[in-house]
């Protein structure tokens, strides 16, 4: 058969799948031509941890033969997809994205590739990572085994953290879609910088079973892809109660826009300063453009602002602590020095000294949090704020430098609703909306636990109106 | 478990050799630990300032089984 064109690579899971079904090519040959591109490129963009071929190639041609009998599974059968590689699959390497673990084979498969296997999609590789997902604060984008994970938008640019292959993958069309994780960010800040579709679904929808624990309080697994669309038919797979995850909520989610809410019903929380102030000046334009799609829809805007709390110091004292526990043993054993990032081995450290008091009251405060933000959204339906205030960071520089050399602005808006989201574990989808410098920038749509069709049913609107997501990167880096 | 040769091959050529050199370190581990136990420090400070009502119970979730 002749080389698939280029554009199927970016094409969405339904797309693909219908052609599968009709049999313009089969799972074997999409799963090859993908494993190519993923081989090829993927080192270029240090956004492979680990290629599938021989596992990949089993499930294609068992897609195959299901397909041909008419067994069909729905749209994920026979479409290629990356994982995190803090996603275990039971006898192949599973890094956890850093030097210590680099040996590291589990006897187990994560609960999210077996269900994804079980309706016939097919997992070509592990992607990239930053060091154990960030646990113990990193400075610099290279703090990963394969090293700063590029952005296929601007390889002087980093994909983000701390699922940076899922991002970069994705982007760049080396596979349909990606599994990532977040604890703070990890899903939001990757699908903002390389300009896909990323939904972080609310804590305990989805089974961590598999997956390396960074926080046990705070740690999701999502997917970040093409589409909201395909966001909603991955989530309605990988979701569902898990025995095997003590934290799951034993609930499942079924991907029903068409019974959302009307748009023109839902309310919507805003705070002018995040657009005017917080937001680069080279992304404000954009993100005023996604306001007014979001208006022409219908929703109803009302400014709002978050409750007063220190989200960031009680997120950070939660991860710093849960953090050190997960990883006490490589931290005592010395183990710990191997990691790429200084800064990451100190906080690791620092981090098995935090008091019981601390951890405690910060437990407390994350309760009040969560109450208070129940309250903000039983007034408006879904807050909206940039993923980002700005683009991708350079790699040659240090992620906590400040990008901006204007005083901070004294109200803050939305501007910790990462970290207050994370807390409360709501769900977030992000939407490319735009460029900045010729990068991609996003908004972040927040909702109530468990709202996930009507975030998706907003963010399928959006993408109907709108082609941000569909814009593709330049020509990848030659060799 | 065994790795396959492709599997093995990769681990051994790829991305575990391209694997960054730790940074040039500006501040010594010392220095970097004070800076670290400073933020959790600074962090919980700001916790301290928040007035937490006595009834308020940590944001665990357990399940009694």
């Amino acid at each position: 058969m002749a080389a698939l064109p280029e554009e199927i690579f970016f094409a969405g899971i339904r797309e693909l799948n219908s052609r599968l079904v009709k049999r313009e090519f089969s799972a074997v040959e999409l799963t090859r031509a993908f494993l190519d591109r993923l081989e090829k490129l993927g080192p270029r963009y240090n956004a492979l941890a680990l290629p599938l071929r021989d596992l990949a190639l089993r499930q294609a041609r068992r897609a195959d033969d299901e397909i041909q009998r008419r067994r069909l599974r729905g749209p994920l059968q026979g479409i290629p997809f990356g994982a995190k590689d803090l996603l275990s699959v039971a006898g192949t390497p599973t890094t956890w994205g850093a030097r210590p673990y680099a040996n590291q084979v589990l006897d187990y498969t994560a609960t999210v590739l077996r269900k994804l296997e079980r309706v016939g999609a097919v997992l070509i590789g592990k992607l990239a990572m930053i060091e154990l997902a960030g646990g113990g604060g990193y400075r610099w984008a290279s703090a990963s085994l394969q090293g700063p994970c590029l952005n296929p938008w601007d390889t002087s640019r980093w994909a983000g953290g701390s699922s940076s292959g899922s991002g970069a993958a994705v982007a760049a069309g080396l596979v349909c879609f990606a599994l990532g994780s977040e604890t703070w960010g990890s899903i939001t800040t990757p699908a903002a910088y390389c300009g896909v579709t990323g939904l972080r679904p609310t804590y305990g929808l989805v089974s961590r079973y598999g997956a390396m624990p960074l926080s046990w309080t705070m740690d999701k697994i999502g997917p970040l892809a093409r589409s909201a669309e395909d966001c909603g038919l991955i989530l309605q797979v990988i979701s569902g109660g898990d025995s095997m995850d003590p934290s799951s909520a034993g609930k499942s989610f079924y991907y029903a826009p068409q019974f959302a809410r009307p748009l023109k019903e839902l309310r919507v929380g805003f705070a002018p300063v995040d657009f005017d102030e917080w937001a680069e000046p080279a992304a404000r334009h954009d993100f005023h453009k996604a306001l007014d799609v979001l208006r022409s829809l219908g929703l109803r805007f009302r400014e709002v602002r978050l409750p007063d709390f220190p989200y960031s110091a009680v997120a950070g004292l939660i991860i710093d602590t849960e953090g050190a526990a997960a990883f006490e043993e490589l931290i005592t054993s010395g183990k710990v020095e191997q990691l790429a990032d200084a800064r990451q081995i100190a906080g690791l450290k620092a981090g098995l000294e935090v008091s019981a008091r601390d951890y405690l009251r910060a437990m407390r405060i994350r309760r009040m949090i969560q109450q208070e933000l129940r309250k903000l959204l039983a007034d408006v339906d879904i807050l909206v704020s940039p993923a980002r205030f700005g683009p991708a960071s350079k790699i040659s520089e240090p992620l906590d430098r400040s990008r901006s050399s204007a005083p901070r602005p004294k109200d803050r808006g939305l501007a910790d609703l990462g970290a207050a989201g994370n807390l409360a574990g709501l769900p977030a989808l992000v939407l490319p909306c735009g460029f900045a410098d010729s990068l991609p920038i996003a908004i972040q749509l927040v909702g109530r636990p468990f709202s996930e069709n009507t975030l998706l049913a907003v963010g399928r609107e959006f993408q109907r109106v709108t082609d941000w997501h569909r814009r593709r990167p330049p020509a990848p880096p030659a060799a | 478990m065994q790795l396959t040769r492709r599997q093995l091959a990769w681990l051994l050529a790829g991305p575990l050799s391209a694997r960054p050199q730790p940074e040039t370190q500006r501040e010594s581990a010392e220095e970097l630990i004070a800076a670290a136990r400073e933020r959790i420090r600074r962090n919980a400070e700001a916790l301290a300032k928040v007035r937490i009502p006595v009834e308020t119970e940590p944001a665990f979730q357990f399940r009694a089984s």
